[in-house]
């Protein structure tokens, strides 16, 4: 099961690399292991920009899913595997 | 530094620069796109063939694949482009095996080609409905010299490793090696940045090294650039008939399938180097698949021991005794060097054929026409093919073929349109289904179609989408924005709201782009070799096998076309010509006599609607100042009245010259036995040859040559280099230098805007002829062209109105009268049923049935009784009066017709209608029966609308067409009417010039508006207007045309009368 937050949340690491931590509800998560990567284009057509999505593991096991929206650059957390 | 060792293919296009400049940049080549998809994928491609190669030759690829979907239309270009461009075109496609998934497949040669074509028809054509399925047998049977790719996402192997189902996976790709063998087997990687490719590719990986089979890299592309994607997506949705805002599989989820750089593939691809590499490998393995060497010539079943070129002869001088009688040394002169030019070309049996075809027609009886530059020829004439003596015309052979000049011949033959089919079929049937098809077209976008497709797809809504590419021209889809500017009527801010000029912005990137694969108008492919190793076929929606290239790429694949053309002016003729036989037995059309002063007298009054090619107002203006009294005035007429000549400026002195008012000069006497018959004036494409021969002494090739610099390329250097040569000839042959090169100017001005006099000579038979049949035979003639709509250049109720003026009168549909055509009846024409709104085949032949089985109809209720009519048909069928024989009113059948309420609203604006009270309805008012008439039939049968506006037209000082014939030259008048046909054509200066006319009650008065009046008020023509009031002069140059100043609505004038 999963369930979908698209929140922005900050991250620590190096500009243009798998970010190193996230922070969620003011907890930070280390980032251990990347298990995917693709690019989303979103809706275009509205004006969105292409997303770069990441999904996560980190040290604690958890398995989340980030992107990094490529016109703001900021990053967000969209998904929360159980 | 590591060498493809590729070989540039040999073609002639190639230019030197871009030799050079791709073959520098090739010097380390990387990596090659072997996957590619072009707009031939039919709306999933978004990028042209031409920016996919000039990017590929751009990134220093020393060669590139095309792979589209199911089919190879794009092949030609293709192999052109990449020539063009220096690099090596490598022709593949990737099919869809049976359950849909998919393979790429490459040929690695013409063997490979052959086998690609025979696949994709078994794939077509045993699965006519849907799309295409490549049947497992058939792939293992067709797979010599193809290299195999095992595919996309949807390929078979990559599916099931994305569905981890590894057994079946692996047991699919030992399938793939033992069809192509395991170094013609490649397992393909695409890094789309989906989720789940990093995963896919690694299963990929190990797979093909547990089976030992090589590893291929491509990016699936389906356009070139990132920035393409949302024309893709916007195609996508075309296809799919979803809006932006729906969710579908097929829809990309993000911007990655372009044609990424070689250094792009080495980052996404860094894992696996040899995936990389192995491209090269792979292109340097294929070879050009596509043969441009051999003309692909037909074969005529012979019978046996007999030789074509034997037969060819014997019939020819069969044919000659039959049109000319005695032959003399002139003729058989003539014959032989036409039978020697066309034996020595191989086109003996391509003759035989056509002659095999008009001769199989005439026997059934279907009337037909030679056209175009087959004409030419006196083997056409004395074969039947054509009707244009050449012969006696002295009509030149070389403007058809001649041994320099072989390839690309082209007989081209009309049909009447009704029994066309018969003889296509015939020809098919005749030469087999292996060797014949028709030629496909490809349907591309167009200002409208892109307008309204994908608007659609952004979810505007259908009617406002209407109304907006309505108001568009026929115009390309990247031309919206200048038409923008251009034409007042689209000058509305509204037209320039910004979602509009997105959209507009889209379409422009969709110009051009073949939309599906049509089925050409005639062109039907005949040849010796099977034709499925040449082109994949397919079954067209009519039903018919075509190939899958259109007539361009057809020549030059080799292949020879053969048109077979539906004209309906020959149905009509056919239908006037058994209506005048009934009258009068003894008619023959093809006696009439070519003299007849009364013909010649129609074509002066310019009173030519419905006369085949002389019923344009430009036509009508012409044929009233030119003064025809003989045919090769009409010959003239059909050359005149063109795009070229008239922007040429070619008209007016060819008039002035006609009627003596100017005098007829030559620059040599040499050029007098040549444009003798044309005033001086070079006016056919054959002048040019014969001045070309006479004067500069060139040959039957040279000469041909130079007609087609001057009429087609028109490069300033081409036309230099020719001119050089043909003033340096003609002094040679004794012509003062001076005089040369005046002659040479003059057949620059004016041959680059030549027409073909045999073409012109075949279609002013026709003209002429039909002609006869307005003068002598108005109603049989004007019902049978009312018959064969659509046709010509008019709406039926102008042809309508025009017969009236004639003094035939149009009476209403009647149920016991009419039929399926519009009939002569005691000098009147009958409209049919037909015609009535909403009829269909079924009811019309119901009721034909039944009035022929058991009577005519005793009343409304015996009607119902026997026929089973929709409700809608009924109304419409009580509507336009043709119950009025049976009852006198028809508000009262109408309201007994319960089952039709809502078609009735409006019919009774105070009460609703019900059975029972039926007699109380008195009937509509004359001007109501003629507004519901002419709504059902499209035509009216009484007044007409403009006739009962007539006395307030006339308080407001409007004339009618015909008090308009009496005004003198200069005068300012007022004319109203209904707008008929308003047009642009281009002209020489390239200002606007709308011709128009207007109909009335009593004819058509021409309007011609110049640029500034059309700038002031043009945009009312088109913008549906309907009817107008034009203030303008009289111009009285033969006949009478007003010369616009002012046009105004006729719903729109000040006082608001009508």
């Amino acid at each position: 099961m999963a369930r979908i937050v698209d929140r922005p949340v900050e991250v620590t690491g190096a500009e243009g690399k798998r970010p190193d931590q996230f922070c969620w509800r003011g907890r930070w998560y280390r980032v251990s292991r990347g298990l995917d990567y693709w690019k989303e284009a979103g809706r275009w057509w509205a004006g969105e920009a292409e997303k770069g999505f990441l999904r996560v593991q980190t040290a604690t096991g958890g398995v989340f899913e980030i992107y990094r929206d490529c016109a703001s650059k900021r990053w967000y957390l969209y998904k929360v595997y159980d | 530094m590591r060498s493809t060792g590729i070989v540039l293919p040999s073609a002639g296009t190639c230019t030197k620069s871009m030799t050079r400049v791709s073959v520098k940049a090739m010097s380390n080549p990387k990596f090659v796109h072997l996957h590619v998809h072009s707009p031939f994928s039919f709306l999933d491609g978004a990028s042209s063939i031409e920016d996919l190669v000039a990017a590929a030759a751009r990134y220093g690829m020393p060669a590139l694949a095309l792979t589209d979907h199911n089919n190879v239309s794009g092949a030609v270009r293709f192999y052109r482009a990449c020539v063009a461009a220096g690099i090596k075109p490598l022709q593949g496609v990737e099919i869809t095996l049976e359950g849909g998934a998919h393979l790429t497949l490459l040929a690695d040669g013409p063997e490979g080609y052959a086998n690609l074509c025979r696949l994709l028809s078994r794939a077509h054509l045993d699965f006519p409905c849907g799309e295409p399925q490549v049947a497992e047998t058939v792939l293992a049977a067709h797979s010599t010299g193809l290299l195999a790719l095992s595919g996309c996402r949807r390929g078979e192997i990559p599916a099931l490793l994305l569905a981890r189902r590894f057994a079946e996976a692996e047991k699919a790709a030992r399938h793939y090696v033992e069809v192509f063998g395991r170094d013609r087997f490649f397992i393909e990687l695409t890094h789309d940045l989906l989720p789940g490719g990093s995963a896919l590719n690694r299963s990929l990986a190990e797979l093909a090294e547990r089976l030992d089979l090589g590893l291929v890299a491509t990016n699936n592309v389906h356009y070139r650039a990132g920035t393409d994607f949302p024309i893709h997506d916007l195609l996508t949705c075309i296809r799919n008939g979803l809006t932006v805002e729906e969710i579908h599989p097929e829809r990309r989820l993000n911007a990655e399938l372009y044609l990424k750089s070689p250094e792009e593939m080495e980052r996404l691809f860094s894992a696996y180097p040899e995936a990389l590499a192995r491209t090269l490998e792979v292109a340097e393995r294929c070879r050009p698949a596509l043969d441009f060497e051999h003309c692909r010539l037909p074969s005529y079943p012979l019978p046996l021991g007999k030789n074509a070129a034997v037969l060819l002869r014997t019939l020819a001088y069969r044919g000659a005794r039959k049109r000319y009688g005695q032959l003399n040394a002139r003729i058989e002169e003539r014959l032989e060097g036409e039978l020697h030019v066309i034996c020595s070309l191989g086109y003996e049996d391509y003759f035989l054929i056509a002659w095999d075809a008009s001769n199989w027609a005439s026997r059934q009886g279907i009337r037909h026409a030679g056209r175009g530059s087959a004409a030419d020829s006196a083997v056409a004439y004395c074969l039947g093919i054509t009707e244009v003596d050449a012969f006696g015309r002295g009509l030149l052979f070389e403007r058809f073929l001649s041994l320099e000049r072989a390839g690309a011949l082209d007989i081209d033959i009309d049909f009447d349109a009704r029994r066309r089919d018969e003889v296509s079929a015939y020809v098919c049937s005749r030469y087999g289904p292996e060797h014949t098809a028709w030629v496909a077209t490809y349907s591309t976008f167009r200002a409208r179609s892109a307008v309204r497709e994908i608007g659609k797809v952004l979810g505007f809504p259908a009617a406002e989408l209407d109304r907006l590419a309505k108001r568009f021209p026929h115009i390309a889809a990247d031309d919206i924005g200048q038409a923008l500017e251009f034409y007042p009527e689209l000058r509305h801010p509204d037209f320039r709201r910004p979602e509009y000029l997105e959209l507009y912005r889209y379409c422009a990137a969709v110009a051009g782009f073949p939309r599906h694969l049509g089925t050409h108008l005639g062109g039907i492919v005949i040849s010796r070799q099977p034709l499925a190793e040449i082109s994949p076929l397919q079954q067209a929606a009519k039903g018919v096998t075509t190939v899958q290239f259109d007539k361009d790429d057809v020549e030059d694949l080799g292949l020879l076309k053969f048109d077979i053309l539906s004209l309906r002016t020959l149905g009509a003729v056919d239908e006037a010509v058994s209506s005048i036989r009934r009258r009068d037995p003894g008619f023959s059309y093809d006696r009439i006599p070519d003299n007849d002063a009364e013909t010649y007298g129609l074509l002066r009054s310019a009173e030519t609607v419905g006369v085949f090619q002389l019923e344009s107002p430009a036509q009508r203006a012409l044929q009233s100042r030119l003064g025809a009294d003989n045919m090769e005035d009409v010959v003239a007429s059909v050359a005149l009245i063109r795009p070229g000549p008239v922007q040429g400026n070619m008209v007016e002195p060819y008039i002035n010259r006609r009627q003596g008012k100017e005098t007829v000069t030559y620059l040599h006497p040499k050029l007098e036995p040549i444009l003798e018959k044309t005033y001086g004036v070079v006016l056919f494409q054959e002048q040019v040859i014969a001045i070309a021969k006479a004067v500069g002494g060139f040959t039957p090739g040279e000469a041909d040559r130079l007609r087609r610099v001057m009429s087609k390329r028109r490069s300033m250097q081409e036309m230099q280099a020719i001119g050089g040569d043909f003033v340096t000839k003609a002094v040679a042959n004794g012509v003062e230098i001076g005089t040369a090169r005046r002659i040479f100017e003059c057949l620059k001005g004016y041959a680059g805007y030549g027409f073909c006099e045999a073409h012109a000579a075949a279609f002013a038979t026709t003209a002429y002829r039909t002609a006869y049949l307005a003068q002598h035979h108005p109603v049989e003639y004007f019902a049978a062209i009312l018959s064969n709509q659509p046709m010509g250049y008019y709406h039926p109720d102008t042809i309508c109105n025009v017969a009236r003026s004639r003094g035939v009168e149009i009476r209403p549909p009647d149920i016991n009268i009419s039929g399926a055509g519009f009939a002569v009846e005691d000098g009147a024409i009958r409209v049919p049923l037909s015609r009535v709104r909403g009829m269909t085949g079924p009811v019309l032949q119901d009721m034909l049935q039944s009035r022929e089985g058991q009577g005519p109809f005793g009343s409304f209720g015996d009607f119902r009784e026997r026929v089973r009519a929709p409700a809608d048909i009924l109304v419409n069928l009580i509507l336009c009066g043709a119950f009025d024989s049976l009852h006198p009113n028809r508000r009262v059948l109408l309201a007994g017709l319960r089952e039709a309420p809502a078609l009735k609203e409006g019919l009774f604006p105070d009460h609703r209608g019900t059975a029972g009270e039926g007699e109380k309805w008195p009937d509509f008012s004359p001007g109501e029966k003629r507004a519901y008439a002419y709504q059902v039939l499209g035509i009216n049968t009484g007044l007409h609308p403009v006739a009962s506006l007539r006395q307030k037209l006339a308080a407001h000082g409007c004339l009618s067409s015909a008090e308009l014939k009496n005004v003198p030259d200069g005068r300012e008048v007022k004319v109203a009417g209904i707008v008929i046909q308003p047009h642009r054509p281009p002209t020489r200066s390239g200002r606007i010039v709308v011709f128009f006319s207007l109909e009335d009650e009593c004819g058509l008065t021409d309007i011609t508006m110049f640029e500034e009046c059309y700038r002031r008020s043009g945009w009312i023509l088109f913008a549906g207007a309907g009817a107008v009031i034009v203030q303008g002069t009289v111009q009285r140059r033969g006949g009478v045309a007003v010369i616009a100043n002012q046009v105004n609505s006729l719903w729109q004038t000040k006082n608001r009368h009508f």
